[in-house]
C-alpha cells in the first residue's frame, strides 16, 4: 500500500536511531515554490544537483548535491504539500551532511526555502512536550547568538526541570536571539534526542523503540503547523489595486526598547548582506530603506523609527520573502514583535 | 564670476545634496499637508500660481486659511553666503500679487500671499544672518517632523498658533506611495526607483536565469499603480521622461539593456548584486558623468578666454590661476 511507505520509512528511522551507533539525521522544513518533479532541473539551473525517486505516496528518496566542493548527501524528502521535510545523512561525518544541505537550499532559494519560526515558538512546543502525562523534559542545552558574535552554548544543569521563565529570562537579559534547544524527551517508556532551532533544521540523534515516530508526531508535525502558520501570516501582503486605490499591507514590528541612529546603521548593513538595499535616509533617528530580494523580485520599503520598524511590501511581496526579511530583522532584533497577532 | 575648475568633491556634494533635498521634500511636504488636512486646512502642493504679468511660479505648498500662505522649500548643506543668498532670491518672486481660478466656479481671485521658507533647521541660523530673510520655518525630519518658527512668523492667527511652541507632524502613513513630484527628481533617486521595480515585474518562475525580459509599457503601467496620483488625480508619478532618462542611465551603469524601438528591457539579475547601496553608487556613477561632462565645458570656456584679449577675460584667467 502506498500510505504504508510513510509508516515503513519512520520504521526504518526508528530502526536506525535506536542504535547506539546512529550517524545524526539533519531535518529540514522547507517551503517549495516548484513541483517536485521539477527539482531536478531546477538545481540544475540553480548551479548544484538533486534527484529524486519516489518510493511510495509523498515520499522520495532525495540525492542532493552541493556547489561547493560537490559533495553529495542523500536521504528522503516527504511531500506535504506546501511544505516538504528533507530527511538528510551523509557518507562523510554528521555535521557535513548539515553544511551540504543548508548551502544546497541557500542555492535553491527562492525555488525552494528554508523555514523560520520565533523562539517563542520553540518553546511553545517545549511547553506542549513538558504537558504531556507521564513525560520528561531532559534539557540538555541552548543556543543564544547575537548576529555579529558567535553563538553561545548555554549548558543546562543535569536534572534540573526545564524551565521557561529562566530561558526567557537569559534572552532577556543578553537580547540575544534563542536559535536552538538540545534535550532528550521521555515518553512512553520510550526516548528521544533531538536539536531543533528556529531556522528549521533539527537534528535528530538516536532514542528508544518509535523514537523517530514520536518525534515526528510530537515536533516535526507541531513545527510544521507553525511554520505554516506563519506563511499564512506572511501571504497576500503585496500592494494591490482596490477600486483604483492601491491598498498596502504593512507589518509593524516593536522592538523591547527604543532604537537609535546605532540601531539603524547596524540594521541597513545586516540587511545589505543578505539583500539590495538603497538607503534613502539614515540618521536623526529615522531610516527609510528600499529593499529588493533579487532572487524571487520581492521589494519592500523600510521604516525605522525609534519605536517600530515598518516593512511596507510592493506589488511583489512572496511570504517567503517576507518571512526570511522579518527573521533578518529579529537576528539582529530578538526581542521584537510583531503588533499584529500571527 | 571667476572661472573655476570642477573639483570632483563639489559636484559629488552638489547631487547628493540636490537627492537628500528631493527625499526631505517629499517627506516634510507631504507629512505637513497630511497633517494640515486633519486639521480641516486645505493646502495644496505643486499648485501653479498665475501671477499678472501672465508668468506663473509653482511653490512648493500653498496653504489656504484665512491668509494664503506659499511655503516653499529650500534645503540646502552648504553654509556657503552665496549659495544661501541665491535661495533668498528665489524666494523674492513669490513676493508679487497671484491670480488663483476656481475650477469649479470659475471666478478669479487675486491674492499676495504670505511667504515662508521652509528649511532644515540647522540651516536657520545661517539664513538669520543674512538681510532679508523671509519668514522662515525650520524642520528637523525625525520619526516625526518637528517645525518650528524660527524666524519671524505668519500674520494668519490659524497656522501662527499651530506652532506652539513646535509643531509636531507625524511622517504621512502613506509616505510609501508617494515617490515623485511634479518637479523632475535628481536622476540617480528616480533611476534607483524605477530599479527597484523591474524586479517586482520578473516573471515569477524564472528564479535562477540570468537576465530577465520587461516590457517599457508594463514598467509605465505598473510603477504609476503602484503609486498612483497623489498630488492631484491627472499627475502621474512616473512620467514618460522620467523613465526614458532613468533606462538610459541604468544602461549606462551597465544593470540593463534597452531596447527602444522593440519596447524592451533586459534586466540583469547579477549585475550590482554586490553593490553596497544601490542608491549611493548611483550617485557616484551620476557624478563620475556630471564631472566629466563640467570639465569639458570648462576646458572651452577656458579656450574661449584665453582667445579673447580683453581685460574681462584676462581677469577672469588670472583668478583662475
Amino acid at each position: 500500500m502506498e500510505v504504508g511507505a510513510l509508516a515503513s520509512l519512520h520504521f526504518k528511522l526508528d530502526k536506525i536511531h535506536s542504535s547506539r551507533n546512529a550517524r545524526p539525521l539533519h531535518i529540514f522544513s522547507v517551503f517549495p515554490k516548484i513541483d517536485l518533479r521539477a527539482i531536478t532541473n531546477v538545481a540544475r539551473d540553480a548551479g548544484v544537483d538533486a534527484t529524486i525517486t519516489n518510493i511510495g505516496q509523498k515520499v522520495y528518496e532525495l540525492t542532493i548535491i552541493s556547489a561547493r566542493k560537490w559533495r553529495h548527501a542523500y536521504g528522503s524528502l516527504i511531500d506535504h504539500g506546501r511544505i516538504w521535510n528533507m530527511l538528510i545523512r551523509t557518507v562523510e561525518s554528521p555535521t557535513v551532511a548539515g553544511n551540504i544541505a543548508e548551502r544546497w537550499l541557500d542555492r535553491m532559494y527562492p525555488a525552494v526555502c528554508r523555514s523560520y519560526v520565533r523562539s517563542s515558538d520553540l518553546l511553545d512546543i517545549l511547553d506542549g512536550l513538558s504537558n504531556i502525562e507521564g513525560s520528561k523534559l531532559e534539557m540538555r542545552s541552548y543556543v543564544l547568538r547575537a548576529h555579529d558574535s558567535p553563538e553561545t552554548v548555554k549548558n543546562w544543569k543535569k536534572d534540573k526541570p526545564y524551565s521557561r521563565r529562566e530561558i526567557e529570562r537569559n534572552i532577556q537579559r543578553e537580547r540575544k536571539l534563542l536559535e536552538a534547544i538540545n534535550f532528550i524527551f521521555h515518553v512512553e517508556q520510550t526516548y528521544f534526542h533531538v536539536r531543533i532551532q528556529t531556522d528549521g533544521h533539527f537534528v535528530f540523534y538516536q532514542g528508544g523503540q518509535y523514537c523517530f515516530t514520536n518525534f515526528q508526531r510530537l515536533i516535526l508535525s507541531k513545527f510544521n503547523e507553525v511554520a505554516l502558520m506563519t506563511h499564512n501570516f506572511f501571504s497576500n501582503r503585496e500592494r494591490r489595486m482596490v477600486d483604483g486605490e492601491a491598498k498596502i499591507s504593512r507589518i509593524i514590528l516593536e522592538p523591547a526598547r527604543k532604537l537609535g541612529k546605532i540601531d539603524f546603521e547596524s540594521l541597513s548593513s545586516h540587511l545589505r548582506a543578505k539583500y539590495s538595499t538603497a538607503v534613502l535616509h539614515s540618521g536623526n533617528p529615522w531610516l527609510l530603506l528600499n529593499i529588493i530580494d533579487r532572487g524571487d523580485g520581492s521589494s519592500f520599503d523600510l521604516h525605522g523609527y525609534p519605536s517600530k520598524i515598518q516593512v511596507v511590501p510592493f506589488n511583489r511581496a512572496s511570504p517567503e520573502s517576507l518571512m526570511r526579511l522579518i527573521y533578518a530583522i529579529y537576528e539582529l532584533f530578538p526581542l521584537i514583535k510583531i503588533k499584529e497577532k500571527m | 564670476m571667476a572661472l573655476r575648475y570642477p573639483l570632483l568633491e563639489s559636484v559629488k556634494n552638489e547631487v547628493t545634496s540636490e537627492v537628500n533635498a528631493y527625499i526631505h521634500s517629499i517627506t516634510v511636504l507631504s507629512s505637513l499637508q497630511a497633517y494640515l488636512r486633519d486639521m480641516d486646512i486645505d493646502c495644496y502642493i505643486e499648485m501653479r500660481l498665475w501671477k499678472k504679468d501672465g508668468k506663473h511660479k509653482t511653490p512648493d505648498l500653498l496653504i489656504r486659511s484665512a491668509n494664503y500662505i506659499v511655503v516653499d522649500h529650500k534645503y540646502t548643506e552648504s553654509k556657503n553666503e552665496q549659495t544661501l543668498t541665491g535661495k533668498l532670491e528665489e524666494m523674492k518672486k513669490y513676493d508679487t500679487t497671484f491670480i488663483l481660478e476656481d475650477i469649479e466656479s470659475k471666478s478669479k481671485n487675486e491674492f499676495t500671499p504670505e511667504v515662508v521658507m521652509l528649511t532644515p533647521k540647522k540651516i536657520v541660523k545661517h539664513f538669520k544672518e543674512l538681510l532679508n530673510c523671509p519668514i522662515t520655518w525650520g524642520y528637523e525630519l525625525d520619526s516625526e517632523i518637528v517645525i518650528k518658527q524660527a524666524i519671524s512668523a505668519v500674520k494668519d492667527s490659524t497656522i501662527s498658533s499651530l506652532f506652539n511652541p513646535n509643531l509636531i507632524c507625524p511622517v504621512a502613513e502613506e509616505i510609501s506611495k508617494y515617490k515623485f513630484f511634479i518637479s523632475h527628481p535628481p536622476l540617480p533617486y528616480a533611476a534607483c526607483q524605477i530599479y527597484n521595480v523591474l524586479f517586482t515585474l520578473s516573471p515569477p518562475s524564472q528564479f535562477f536565469s540570468p537576465e530577465f525580459e520587461v516590457k517599457y509599457d508594463v514598467i509605465l503601467k505598473g510603477f504609476n499603480e503602484m503609486f498612483p496620483p497623489w498630488i492631484r488625480r491627472e499627475v502621474k508619478q512616473l512620467k514618460v521622461t522620467r523613465l526614458s532618462e532613468s533606462l538610459y542611465f541604468l544602461q549606462r551603469v551597465g544593470w540593463i539593456k534597452w531596447f527602444e524601438t522593440e519596447k524592451i528591457i533586459i534586466v540583469s539579475r547579477n549585475k550590482g548584486r554586490q553593490v553596497g547601496d544601490l542608491l549611493s553608487y548611483l550617485v557616484d556613477k551620476h557624478v563620475k558623468t556630471e564631472h566629466t561632462k563640467r570639465v569639458k565645458e570648462f576646458e572651452n570656456q577656458l579656450k574661449k578666454l584665453k582667445a579673447l584679449e580683453t581685460p574681462k577675460a584676462q581677469r577672469k584667467l588670472e583668478d583662475f590661476r
